[in-house]
């Protein structure tokens, strides 16, 4: 049902947008940045941006019904009893699609050698990272969702283990279980944390109609730090 | 420039967050033939003015890292400064600390800003790295006779395994302090664990270390005799 090829997704290589948002996550204002430093994170970002291989992986695979905290979909379940309730108001929730998106071993192992000589360069370059991956994420889940549009279906955002009340451990075990993403060269340890470092992995359903993206309108969790939508 | 203006400058160049600027002003020390306890005290003092400002909002944390960066540059160059690290070979050894993030986490980047922090604090730090698991830190413990293991993890699912660890460190170590720090911890989960200390962020570590030491050691006289800032 998804076919999307590595040139769909392209890297987010603007460096001077990058700058930004890198100054804005490490907590510099970007006005406030000296010449100096300033073109030392673009040194980074430059050797990063060399250093990425990106891959990924997509599933998709029916869902078989749902309960009160559980997603069941053929080969995968999900446990979060929020996710479970969005799908109360859809219409016809009948696709998981699951998907594992990586920059690859050489940032990891790039950042190694910069912990050697200082602290300031690895912070940059984890930043880096971070921004990087969840932009390429950004782009994959935006994929996607034309890809279940063009077979007729609406889709939430991606979610991810670790958030909402969906256990990193056992998400991470059933995303893994699902994609075997040793085929991208991603593994997951036993605590669910992947590796490389900056990988992303989620999910997203697809259905007739989709009329609440997420479970934030109606999570009570409201000085929560990742609620994507207002509550109504 | 006199002599005072010299060591001045040293100490700004800590905050200066350009590392070309604590260079140089290394090398204009050299050539002053300045004592080693005058160029650590001019450094440590740019590097205490860094966490305070840091404390007080002023400081970012990249502009924080520069200045350990800053720092450290300082304390290598002492290494080599032979009239200062031969002296250092004489002195008492510091306290002692083994520090590393769990088995099970990857993410180092808040254990790399605390090993630092101690470090120019003036503890001796060994740094484990990441994902260690229980038995390499105690190995680790044995061979340094360490007086604080400081733990990390930024993810709640190796927390069982960590404590774990500290069971095993309180039955093998009795007179190591343990101090823990990371997202899932609050003060009542620290305790909980096991721990005696639980440090909040980077800045709060040194005073915590000291108060965890100083529980476990003879008290606050002991840690004033090595000299710990």
């Amino acid at each position: 049902m998804i076919h999307i090829s590595p040139e769909d997704i392209k890297l987010y290589d603007d460096v001077e947008t990058l700058s930004s948002l890198i100054c804005e996550q490490i907590g510099y204002s970007p006005d406030s940045v000296s010449e100096q430093i300033h073109s030392r994170i673009t040194d980074i970002i430059q050797k990063g941006l060399n250093a990425v291989e990106l891959e990924f992986l997509v599933r998709t695979t029916a869902i078989t019904g749902w309960e009160k905290a559980n997603i069941d979909g053929t080969c995968v379940n999900i446990e979060s009893k929020k996710w479970a309730n969005l799908l109360n108001t859809m219409e016809s929730p009948e696709v998981l699609c699951c998907f594992i998106i990586t920059l690859g071993k050489q940032i990891d192992i790039i950042n190694k050698e910069l912990r050697k000589k200082n602290l300031f360069d690895p912070f940059v370059l984890d930043a880096f990272g971070s921004v990087l991956v969840e932009k390429a994420a950004d782009h994959l889940e935006a994929s996607i969702g034309i890809q279940l549009k063009k077979n007729n279906y609406e889709c939430s955002r991606r979610f991810s283990p670790g958030y909402c009340d969906w256990g990193l451990k056992s998400g991470q075990e059933a995303i893994c279980r699902f994609l075997a993403p040793g085929k991208i060269r991603v593994r997951c340890l036993t605590t669910g944390t992947m590796v490389p470092a900056k990988s992303v992995s989620a999910v997203m359903v697809g259905a007739k109609c989709v009329p609440w993206k997420t479970p934030c309108r109606f999570c009570r969790e409201i000085k929560c730090p990742y609620r994507r939508e207002k509550n109504e | 420039m006199n002599m005072t203006d010299i060591l001045a400058g040293l100490e700004q160049s800590v905050l200066s967050n350009n590392p070309e600027e604590t260079a140089r002003a290394l090398q204009a020390v050299k050539s002053k033939e300045y004592s080693g306890d005058d160029i650590l005290n001019a450094l440590t003092r740019g590097i205490e003015k860094a966490r305070q400002g840091f404390k007080q909002d002023k400081y970012s944390i990249p502009d924080l890292l520069l200045a350990i960066d800053a720092y450290r540059m300082g304390v290598n160059f002492l290494k080599n400064y032979p009239p200062f690290s031969d002296a250092q070979k004489e002195k008492k050894s510091r306290f002692q600390i083994v520090i590393g993030v769990a088995e099970g986490d990857v993410h180092d980047l808040g254990k790399n800003i605390v090993a630092a922090v101690l470090e120019a604090s003036g503890y001796c730090v060994h740094d484990m790295g990441r994902n260690i698991p229980n038995e390499v830190f105690l190995e680790k413990l044995e061979s340094t006779k360490a007086d604080v293991l400081a733990l990390s993890t930024m993810m709640s699912t190796p927390l069982d395994n960590m404590a774990e660890l500290i069971r095993m460190v309180r039955k093998m170590f009795p007179q190591t302090a343990i101090i823990v720090g990371g997202a899932p911890f609050d003060v009542t989960l620290a305790h909980q664990i096991g721990a005696d200390g639980y440090a909040e962020n980077a800045i709060a570590v040194p005073e915590e270390t000291k108060r965890a030491l100083s529980c476990i050691t003879a008290g606050e006289q002991a840690v004033a005799s090595k000299g710990l800032t």
